[in-house]
């Protein structure tokens, strides 16, 4: 489609600014590119953009609901980092991510790796690893709260017979975290079906070249599965760490936080103070500060992947851009 | 590749994170359309649709449409319908986890409907109507049930080792704490098999102040109570101490379940429910959330302490919200809620909830009584004992008391867990609710 205000310069063939001329036939499809657009633009501002803006203005106010917002400047920022709570909520969600976005990425590829075999009944070993993910994260919680019960769960039965006891999975200190990144095992179907479809996209001519130079299937595995798939696995890194960043179901279903605020998330404790104290003002901040780390870890994830990610469309002899 | 990579991630990355009087008088046969909010209990929900059913049957030109919302998210809808100018006409305060003081500036007084209804209130217990009263004194609810707290015991267990049933009056002082814990001792079975063992007592006593009551103290001031201001809380009081000291030790001497097992218990429904637990101290809501036992069971009073035992209190009361376009109409709602002879029999005395209404109580106590193998004075002694040593819980007449209750729950299952010293607990608990800007 064309686009207004620019004109491409017949002698340079660059594009410079200016007014384009555009045909009938040009204009009535441009009146119809905005009247298709309109439903998501207006939906945009009204339901996403309009609220980041809001909650920016709140971060600046203490608002309770009822009663009107008043500007209260940094006052909500400066409270944050002297609020221990808000140290501790941000310390458990970063030991959550540390240990569950390597669980996801590593149990997701291998899954992929599997189910990209040519063996009997793959479709329906697909659709059974992938089942899981479309069931609700409360019914999904529920479903593991009893499971890891330390007094009536399945696991800890099963655990009996090889003589191991009364682990307290969600009510112990320790084992609550890892608890949760257990959880994760019913919800890794989409990490998964990106790898499976990224595998079934490689190209084979190089595991064959590999084959005659006698590399075993492990070495095809870490120096050109790995490798090809790279761009993949930084994506679903940092998808999984905005999304660590944010888990908030499990706390909210399972542990309210506890025990001792020992998964007490992030999210959780926001939640709390928007919908349970009603302070909107201070609850904006918190989302905004959370925007801002995550921004973060994704710039740094992506610096770092400088050095690590492979992209087959790197000019030859130089990295990718 | 790279680029597309970034640029969805920093989609995502944005998209997921930041998107966070004077009333127009109303023609006698004009059609108003009243808001009536409740939780989402399924007997509740099943009595209100009744109760609306044949209201609108006696009333055909007020229509009601019922609002079900579950407990947890009642103060989010309450409090945006309230900003939004659409507020529920009526509603039961205590229903919601801010409970009554967290709306009490938003409520209707009734005195002068009252005045003009006089006998709307015949028979309802004067302390619990007053309960519900603005510094004032006007009356901002009408009671509709009111349970005390007591001390329920399996019959079967306490058979098995001969040991008698606690007595049933209030003033008995043999019945001490003393005496419970030498009983638990005696109850307890297969200790360490946790697979086996049966705890001679639970103390679920609820809300988080209420070891405190038992032990003639209190985390909050008297007149916390009055403004509805948690104000600072005292963690080093007698009471206090002793309370969280005597609840460890039963857990210490493995006669009572930790917090972590006490959750793990009530995932098959209370812990008492499972049959693994000999006494149980909690509140009254125990005489029919444990009906479906497959033991029997009875009740006692809590025991004595230190001669100052308090009980803890729950009254729920309907009421109606003060900026309501048709006040009249909400009134008519409530009279009917409240009355005797409908409405608050089916929610009391047919569902097994304790009513705040003589009439209503005798016929309550009665079939209590047949339903426990108890006799009708026995539970005449019991209920009237719980109104006479209880105060009002905590939870309705403090502000914001759903967010300083996740708060001391915090602490206090590290203690009761092992994981921390009551005093370090204690002192860490006061920290955390001092820091609670509840507004």
């Amino acid at each position: 489609m064309a686009t207004s205000g620019v004109v491409l310069s017949t002698e340079t063939g660059r594009l410079k600014p200016g007014k384009l001329k555009l045909s009938v036939r040009q204009r009535h499809e441009e009146r119809a590119f905005w009247a298709f657009i309109s439903p998501w633009i207006i939906g945009f501002i009204l339901f996403t953009g309009g609220p980041i803006i809001a909650s920016l203005l709140l971060s600046f106010s203490s608002y309770n609901v009822q009663t009107a917002p008043q500007f209260t400047g940094l006052q909500n920022y400066v409270d944050l980092f002297n609020d221990p709570l808000f140290t501790k909520s941000l310390s458990v969600t970063a030991f959550y991510t540390l240990l569950v976005v390597p669980f996801n990425i590593i149990l997701a590829l291998l899954l992929a790796v599997l189910l990209n075999q040519k063996v009997k009944g793959q479709a329906l070993f697909r659709t059974l690893f992938y089942a899981p993910t479309v069931i609700s994260g409360v019914a999904i919680s529920f479903i593991w709260e009893w499971m890891l019960n330390p007094q009536f769960g399945l696991v800890n039965y099963w655990l009996s017979f090889i003589g191991i006891d009364n682990i307290q999975w969600f009510q112990g200190d320790n084992s609550v975290i890892p608890s949760f990144v257990l959880m994760t095992t019913t919800s890794i179907g989409g990490t998964m079906i990106i790898f499976l479809a990224s595998l079934q996209s490689l190209p084979t001519d190089l595991y064959e070249a590999a084959e005659i130079d006698g590399a075993s299937r492990f070495m095809q595995f870490f120096r050109i599965t790995v490798p090809l798939l790279s761009p993949v696995i930084l994506f679903n890194v940092i998808i999984g760490i905005i999304g660590s960043f944010q888990v908030f179901t499990p706390a909210y279903v399972v542990t309210q936080g506890g025990p001792d605020y020992n998964s007490y998330f992030y999210v959780y404790y926001l939640f709390n103070t928007a919908f349970s104290e009603f302070r909107m003002g201070y609850a904006s901040a918190q989302a905004w500060i959370l925007l801002v780390i995550i921004a973060l870890l994704t710039y740094l994830s992506l610096k770092i992947s400088d050095r690590y990610v492979y992209y087959d469309d790197a000019p030859a002899g130089g990295k990718g851009n | 590749m790279k680029r597309g990579v970034k640029l969805l991630l920093c989609a995502c990355a944005v998209s997921s994170t930041a998107s966070l009087a004077a009333l127009p008088a109303v023609a006698a046969d004009q059609t108003v359309t009243l808001n009536w909010l409740i939780r989402s209990d399924p007997a509740e929900m099943a009595w209100a649709k009744n109760v609306i059913t044949s209201f609108q049957k006696d009333n055909p030109t007020i229509k009601v449409n019922l609002i079900i919302i579950p407990q947890a998210q009642i103060d989010q809808k309450i409090q945006t319908m309230i900003a939004g100018g659409n507020p529920p006409d009526v509603f039961m305060p205590n229903w919601a986890n801010g409970g009554f003081a967290t709306y009490k500036s938003d409520l209707l007084p009734l005195d002068s409907y009252i005045k003009s209804d006089p006998t709307v209130l015949k028979g309802f217990f004067p302390k619990l109507v007053r309960t519900y009263s603005s510094s004032g004194g006007q009356v901002l609810g009408i009671p509709i049930l009111s349970l005390g707290s007591f001390l329920f015991y399996n019959k079967d267990l306490f058979d098995k080792a001969h040991i008698p049933y606690p007595p049933t009056d209030w003033k008995d002082h043999s019945w001490t704490w003393a005496k419970m814990v030498s009983d638990a001792e005696k109850l307890a079975q297969n200790k360490g098999n946790q697979a086996k063992e049966v705890y001679g007592i639970n103390d679920a006593l609820w809300p988080e102040n209420a070891d405190s009551w038992l032990w003639g103290g209190d985390y909050f001031s008297k007149s916390s109570y009055v403004t509805g201001k948690m104000g600072t809380p005292d963690v080093t009081n007698q009471g206090v101490v002793t309370g969280v000291e005597q609840h460890l030790k039963l857990i210490q001497d493995k006669i009572s379940p930790s917090p972590n097992l006490t959750t793990a218990l009530s995932a098959l429904g209370d812990a008492f429910l499972s049959g693994r637990v000999a006494m149980e101290l909690n509140g009254g809501w125990g005489f029919w959330t444990f009906a479906p036992a497959k033991f029997r069971w009875g009740v006692a009073p809590i025991p004595w302490t230190n001669g100052q035992r308090r009980d803890v209190l729950f009254t729920d009361q309907v009421s109606i919200e003060k900026s309501t376009k048709y006040p009249a109409q909400a009134w008519k709602l409530v009279k009917y809620i409240v009355n005797p002879n409908g409405p608050l029999k089916a929610l009391t005395v047919d569902q097994g909830a304790t009513p705040p209404q003589a009439a209503l109580l005798t016929q309550w106590e009665q079939q209590e009584a047949k339903k426990l193998g108890m006799t009708v004075a026995q539970i005449q002694q019991l209920q009237n004992g719980a109104l006479q040593y209880g105060s009002e819980s905590a939870n309705h007449l403090l502000f914001g008391y759903g967010t300083i209750a996740s708060t001391m729950d915090q602490s206090l299952n590290a203690i009761y867990n092992g994981h921390k010293s009551v005093k370090d607990g204690l002192t860490e608990m006061k920290q955390h609710l001092e820091a609670l800007h509840l507004q």
